[in-house]
């Protein structure tokens, strides 16, 4: 079996993670969770409690009327608050940004095909039709994602918009499957950012969940 | 066939090997020898044969969410085991999943060509 581990970068988006200089954290997917918010005076980073419903509520994104809105902040809840201090939030820096090293999918081997990452209402994987997710037509999908190991996405980058099983991302930038790991070699890390746009005028405000989902594959 | 086997490979030899499960497969230990028969267990217990192929690949397909009631989850979601011929492929699929029919195979046809195949990490052919 190959193993998944997630990463989001807090200190610099354009090292890789080991560089020198490097700071990711590695989710734990249990506990841990990524939140799309404005932000406010008490939702940021480096929080020292872990945020609630209404105080995400008071930080959500306003629709504008005239043009598509990024929600600029995506923050890492860490469950543990034991990075930097005691800390329940952490910044992913880069988010939306033309940036590189955002989030780090790291496989420990090989894959039999490509590694990609979908976005699904819940976890039965059956539907996606979340307002977040296009309402039904998923190349509509606010959740915009792009593979950017091997190069910048570039200013203003449209993004992939994932939704369901049609519209997914390809880790690995279309490069196909893994291979085994070269000697000395312990993991595999394909990068991507994604974001969050609404559409101007969008007529249905909501708060909602979905669920990112990274499909993979062992020989 | 042992049900704690994921698979049996016959070489045309008539030496064996013994599969692991579905996370430590153990197909790429396969040795390099002409396959003449594989003996592939199904969740229910019953066995699926292939033979008669030039090559046969296997791999596991598993989802983790991030978000969501079950992240952090490996879930299994379907096992493949596939034949190939010339340029044509034989490719079970089986559901791995409880809620989705466990077990219910999908048997599909492809070209050597068509992208379900050429996506396939070369490697896995034995």
């Amino acid at each position: 079996m190959t193993n998944l581990t997630v990463r989001v970068n807090y200190i610099d988006p354009d090292i890789a993670y080991g560089d020198t200089g490097a700071g990711y954290i590695a989710m734990d997917l249990t506990n841990d969770y990524l939140i799309w918010t404005s932000g406010s005076d008490v939702v940021d980073d480096l929080m020292t409690h872990e945020p609630t419903a209404d105080e995400l509520n008071e930080a959500s994104t306003i629709i504008d009327e005239s043009v598509p809105v990024t929600i600029p902040m995506c923050l890492l809840m860490d469950y543990s608050h034991n990075v930097g201090g005691s800390y329940y939030t952490h910044e992913a820096v880069g988010m939306g940004e033309n940036k590189q090293y955002v989030f780090d999918f790291s496989f420990d081997g090989a894959t039999a095909t490509e590694p990609q990452l979908e976005a699904w209402d819940d976890d039965t994987h059956t539907t996606a039709s979340a307002h977040v997710l296009g309402n039904g037509t998923p190349a509509n999908s606010m959740v915009k994602a792009v593979a950017t190991t091997y190069a910048l996405p570039g200013a203003s980058w449209a993004g992939t918009p994932i939704a369901g099983n049609s519209n997914v991302l390809e880790l690995n930038a279309g490069g196909g499957a893994l291979d085994p790991l070269a000697t000395g070699e312990i993991s595999h890390e394909l990068y991507a950012n994604i974001k969050i746009v609404i559409p101007a005028s969008y007529p249905t405000p909501a708060v909602e969940q979905f669920v990112l989902t990274v499909r993979y594959t062992w020989n | 066939m042992n049900k704690n086997y994921l698979y049996l490979i016959v070489f045309e030899d008539d030496t064996q090997f013994v599969g692991g499960d579905y996370m430590s497969t153990k197909w790429n230990e396969i040795p390099s020898k002409k396959i003449k028969r594989i003996f592939y267990r199904l969740p229910g217990g019953d066995c699926l044969t292939l033979s008669g192929y030039d090559k046969y690949y296997h791999m596991i397909e598993a989802t983790t969410d991030l978000l969501g009631k079950s992240r952090g989850q490996v879930k299994l979601r379907h096992a493949y085991i596939m034949g190939k011929v010339a340029d044509k492929v034989v490719r079970y699929k089986i559901s791995l999943e409880i809620k989705n029919n466990k077990g219910e195979i999908a048997k599909e046809f492809f070209n050597s060509d068509d992208k379900e195949i050429t996506k396939l990490n070369v490697l896995g052919w034995k």
